[in-house]
């Protein structure tokens, strides 16, 4: 069996500051993880792998530094990492991001199962791994949050609409994984020292996918960033236990929470 | 109304010199044991004013639905409704919903299509639009149009909702967008307003291939802390562990998890992958209520990013009130009480 697992490197959030007062955006530590849903992704191809043997295939759009996120997956476990890095990629939209790995993933054909993370945690964007299926032609299951075979066919336990739900597709298939899902195994630091030695991360460019400047030009623009009022803190009440939950549901209401 | 009287009546030589090929914006709608989902009702309300200053229609899709709630979309702002249906259509999968919905967006040519982000939206979305090879902003906070380029600006949130970025596609059509439900404000319903509603029936969809089983009933692995979006947090101030199960079964209600602090931790309440601060877990939910909690800067250092903080204690001078969007001066055992009963007594 043959999986593909499309991840991607980001800036951790967690190093990001926001200050609304300022609307300005701050990087305090400036640490490049792999996206936590991609990882969920990767761990749950390395489940099958353990189940039922198969090929890995770690596969990455990014800059120059995103080696280091193939590295750490194929410290994990992964079998062989492609890198799609070409300064002509720079600035690419989603659909022209989606575009491009999937004229990556049909470079790596065949394939029994792409796996990708559901949502990316810096941008938000989730729509990548249903365009992919689209454009590989491939039955998509999303927001899954447990994979397992069964015979040729794939038995998924899925969130719709916040509620875990059984899914089945028989392969190929591509499966977003939640980030929601189990959290990766630690690799190994012997690992990690051979994933940088010994092991190879291929790299392909604009070219090497056949793509033309035409398929590449970026379609949508920002119109800058909005920065949600600054919270207004310290209010204090006093009262009656019954009257003190009314009023913290009343918050809860107003702040669409519940 | 033809759309030529409506195009000269707003200004029309230019509009019709403009993207005359793609017009209307089209609202993807769901329903629920009522009717149409509260979603779709705020979705059409937007719909309808995005549509009144662009001078075209909006237009409705349903999928396997009845004509009640074809005629409920036109009351709250449509002014046709499809109502797609034929074989495969009858219950979702992705692949005959999307084939019926581009076939459909293929002869209507919208120039915005709307969805909720919901599972069904999340599902559809990505894939219309990468047949459409269109722009597609998922999880927009707001939409607005940019009548100068006739474009859909969309609000999307980044890094969790800490901050919003606008998008535009100034050429690209038709553009797709999914929108948190919640987000946009209830509108009114005319009963009044004309449309029509229109059974569209398919007899060659392809095939739905995964197959939804059902609900999971096994019970799933909590997810870790970190990622909880709603946490109820217990410090010695709940007292006892009646009061740490009260704080649980609130917690189990709005759908989030137990955690404690370092004296609920040496109390024996909670386990060390529950305890929240320096030496536990550091989180960012979108709702913390700490109970009993005194606020000490180890605590609070776990709870930084926290959306919005609500505080139950005795103390007035407790740390951790300054912190807090909403600081409750009470004893934090009744006050869970209460919550417990006012949430089952309010219905679903």
């Amino acid at each position: 069996m043959r999986i593909v697992v499309a991840i991607k490197q980001i800036l951790d959030p967690e190093g990001i500051t926001v200050n609304r007062r300022r609307e300005r955006i701050f990087i305090n530590r400036e640490e490049r993880i792999i996206n936590p849903a991609d990882k969920c992704a990767l761990e749950a191809a390395l489940r099958l792998k353990d189940a039922h043997g198969a090929e890995v295939i770690a596969l990455s759009l990014g800059k120059p530094a995103a080696d280091d996120a193939l590295r750490e997956a194929l410290a994990m476990g992964a079998d062989s990492a492609v890198l799609i890095s070409d300064k002509a990629l720079a600035g690419m939209d989603a659909p022209t991001a989606a575009m491009v790995l999937a004229r990556a993933i049909e470079r790596l054909a065949p394939f029994d199962l792409v796996l990708a993370g559901q949502t990316a945690a810096d941008t938000g964007g989730d729509q990548t791994a249903g365009r992919l299926a689209e454009l590989l032609g491939l039955p998509q299951v999303l927001q899954a949050l447990e994979l397992s075979l069964d015979g040729g066919r794939l038995q998924v336990v899925r969130l719709w609409d916040g509620k875990p739900v059984r899914a089945a597709v028989s392969l190929p298939a591509l499966v977003a994984v939640s980030p929601l899902a189990p959290p990766a195994r630690y690799p190994h630091g012997a690992r990690i020292m051979n994933a940088y030695r010994q092991m190879q991360v291929s790299v392909w460019t604009a070219q090497d996918l056949g793509l033309t400047p035409e398929e590449l030009t970026p379609n949508i623009e920002s119109r800058g960033q909005v920065f949600p009022p600054e919270r207004e803190l310290g209010t204090v009440v006093e009262g009656p236990p019954a009257q003190m939950a009314g009023e913290i549901l009343s918050l809860l209401r107003m702040r669409r929470l519940i | 109304m033809d759309l030529d009287f409506l195009q000269s009546l707003m200004g029309g030589e230019e509009m019709a010199a403009a993207e005359t090929a793609y017009q209307d914006i089209w609202v993807v709608g769901e329903v629920s044991g009522e009717g149409l989902t509260p979603a779709t009702r705020a979705l059409l309300g937007k719909a309808r004013d995005m549509a009144n200053a662009l001078g075209v229609y909006v237009k409705g899709v349903l999928f396997s639905a009845p004509e009640s709630a074809g005629s409920e979309m036109i009351s709250y702002g449509a002014d046709t409704v499809y109502l797609l249906e034929g074989a495969g259509l009858e219950s979702f999968a992705v692949e005959p919903y999307a084939e019926a919905l581009a076939r459909q967006i293929e002869s209507g040519r919208p120039e915005i299509v709307l969805f909720n982000a919901t599972s069904l939206g999340g599902e559809l979305a990505p894939r219309l639009a990468a047949r459409f090879r269109a722009p597609l902003f998922t999880h927009c906070m707001d939409l607005g149009i940019d009548e100068a380029q006739r474009a859909l600006l969309a609000t999307v949130p980044r890094l969790g909702g800490e901050y919003y970025e606008i998008l535009i596609s100034p050429s690209l059509r038709p553009q797709f967008a999914t929108v948190e439900p919640g987000v946009l404000p209830a509108p009114f319903a005319d009963p009044y307003r004309f449309g029509s509603v229109e059974r569209v029936t398919f007899d060659d969809l392809p095939a739905g291939r995964v197959e939804m089983l059902g609900p999971y009933d096994d019970g799933l692995p909590e997810p870790p802390l970190s990622r909880s979006r709603v946490i109820v947090c217990v410090g010695r101030g709940v007292q006892d562990t009646e009061g740490v199960e009260l704080a649980r079964r609130l917690a189990a209600k709005l759908g989030g998890q137990l955690a404690g602090t370092r004296g609920a931790l040496d109390e024996g309440w909670i386990s060390e992958e529950q305890l929240v601060g320096m030496a536990g877990r550091t989180v960012r939910p979108a709702l913390y209520i700490a109970c009993g909690v005194a606020g000490a800067i180890q605590h609070m250092l776990g709870i930084a990013k926290t959306e919005c903080l609500i505080a139950i204690n005795t103390d007035p001078k407790a740390e951790i009130f300054p912190y807090a969007d909403l600081g409750v001066v009470a004893d934090a055992k009744a006050v869970l009480e209460e919550l417990n009963k006012k949430l089952d007594n309010t219905p679903a």
